[in-house]
């Protein structure tokens, strides 16, 4: 009985090996300036990226049996992509890499997650259906998935997200953000906010933070519901516009009132003395403006 | 390299952008493809006919004056006669003509140049347009032209897409449709309310955002499937 278990797990070990043993490791190095350009291809597997204070590139990973990793460039820019062997089937590649804290970062991948935390430079992402997920703060942040998700904790003071059906979240500041989806979910909390656009589709919007007195803020979605919750004491001008749909006021003691063109409603109000300009626009999402818990 | 990661690279290779050990393999390949050596041919024309654009395009001053003049005479109409429902571009056919030929010509070129742009990392190209920037047509009239503009362009991207579609997964494809589908019904949506109600900017407004969105997703999947 015994003989017949060691039996077993001995082929269960030599059927698993073979892959496990085909996997290859590799490890390279390049130079990069410390607010140097880096860019990375990877379509399918995984790309995780930390930002660090050396003057270099090091990317750790494993390649598929047949795959070729390729990496070049000169101390101000440099690229990197992996060649699979089988195009039409690519097989997963996880890559970690490290790159100078300030750096510019571009990845871009088709079915590989992207984790980038701690690069304070430019960031570019770009995914087709896998998830952006970026930590820190960098100057610029420029991410875009097709049908993917992307979460964003920190703050950017330059932050450009944009997804079709995926759901964007963003935990932090910005002083310029401006966030788009199709269907997907909008979800914005955490600090003090500025300039801000968020447009939908159909997507609900959810934003609950702290507006800038001088800040802008424009809301607009087709059929999503807009959400918006800011804390006692505000300083902002709303102006709200639904062309059909329902406009709930728990912000001040304005009363939504007919649409000037004859349906839907409208708003127009104050809390506080003024100051930062809310604009919220729908064809037939609900509003809902509250205090923040 | 094979062909299918080659013809990614090519762009990088015709603007010299292309990291040294990936360059002659690139350049053996294109030596011996007829496919990629049209390509290179085509991106190089593309460039230098893009070199040859002028920065800015600014249109005669003589036909804003007459766009400003039928503006200003419907707003006068409008104010003091708020019942008359015939609009002014239905009344002065020559003028929209006139205003319309320049507004294609210039929306054309903008729009070309902001859809190449948008292959930049240039941040001042971000379709997303800063909060507060009036990037809506004020009048119907305009956004007409505008619409056929939109169209347009999504036509063309629409096509780029379908010849990259297998570069998709197919469920991916069946979430972009899903996503344009979407699009579509919110523009039929505030179209059919806009028919009903032509004087309401708020209407062209959103139908301008929603085209503004299903051009920038048409683009942003037409620039994914292309490599880097």
């Amino acid at each position: 009985m015994v003989a017949k278990r060691v039996a077993g797990i001995l082929a269960l070990m030599v059927a698993l090996a073979p892959p496990l043993a085909a996997q290859k490791k590799f490890e390279r190095k390049i130079p990069l300036g410390m607010e140097g350009a880096f860019r990375i291809m990877n379509m399918v597997g995984s790309v995780v990226v930390h930002g660090w204070s050396k003057d270099t590139v090091l990317i750790r990973g494993t390649l598929a049996p047949g795959d070729k990793f390729y990496a070049g460039g000169g101390y101000t820019g440099a690229k990197a992509f992996i060649e699979s062997a089988n195009e039409r089937d690519p097989k997963p590649t996880n890559l970690e890499i490290w790159v100078p804290a300030r750096s510019r970062l571009w990845v871009k991948t088709a079915t590989a997650n992207i984790d980038v935390d701690g690069v304070d430079g430019g960031l570019d992402l770009y995914t087709v259906s896998a998830t952006i997920e970026v930590v820190g703060n960098p100057r610029e942040l420029n991410a875009e998935a097709i049908d993917g998700d992307i979460h964003i904790s920190g703050s950017p003071s330059w932050l450009r997200a944009k997804s079709a059906s995926g759901a964007i979240t963003f935990r932090g500041a910005s002083s310029d953000a401006g966030l788009s989806t199709v269907s997907g979910q909008v979800k914005v909390e955490g600090g003090v906010f500025e300039r801000t656009k968020i447009e939908t589709v159909t997507g609900n919007v959810s934003f609950s933070g702290r507006v800038d007195r001088s800040g802008t803020f424009d809301f607009d979605t087709h059929s999503g519901s807009v959400d918006i919750a800011i804390p006692d004491k505000t300083n902002a001008s709303f102006s709200v516009v639904s062309i059909a749909g329902s406009i709930t006021n728990n912000v001040s003691r304005g009363i939504p009132t007919a649409g000037r063109f004859g349906r839907g409603s409208e708003l127009t109000t104050e809390t506080g003395d003024g100051g930062a300009r809310i604009s919220v626009r729908t064809f037939k999402g609900p509003v809902t403006l509250r205090r923040s818990k | 390299m094979t062909h299918e990661v080659i013809r990614h690279l090519l762009d990088d290779y015709v603007t010299g952008e292309l990291t040294e050990d990936a360059r002659a393999p690139v350049a053996d390949h294109v030596a011996v493809c007829e496919i990629c050596s049209a390509e290179v041919e085509s991106l190089k024309g593309i460039l230098a006919r893009a070199a040859n654009l002028p920065k800015s395009i600014d249109p005669p001053a003589e036909a804003w004056s007459n766009i400003r003049t039928a503006i200003l005479r419907e707003e006068n109409a409008g104010a003091s006669h708020t019942a008359r429902t015939s609009a002014w571009w239905s009344r002065r056919p020559l003028v929209l003509a006139a205003a319309a030929a320049v507004l294609v010509a210039v929306l054309s070129s903008t729009i070309t140049a902001v859809y190449l742009n948008s292959r930049s990392p240039s941040r001042a190209a971000s379709t997303l347009g800063r909060p507060g920037e009036a990037t809506t047509p004020a009048s119907l009239a305009a956004f007409t032209i505008e619409e056929n503009n939109y169209l347009r362009t999504a036509a063309t991207l629409q096509d780029l897409l379908d010849q990259r579609e297998t570069a998709l997964a197919p469920e991916t494809v069946a979430q972009l449709r899903a996503s344009l589908r979407t699009i579509d019904e919110a523009i039929l949506e505030a179209h059919n309310a806009l028919a009903r109600d032509p004087n309401n900017k708020l209407l062209i407004e959103m139908l301008s955002a929603n085209y503004r969105q299903k051009v920038d997703l048409l683009r942003r999947s037409t620039e994914i499937t292309r490599g880097s």
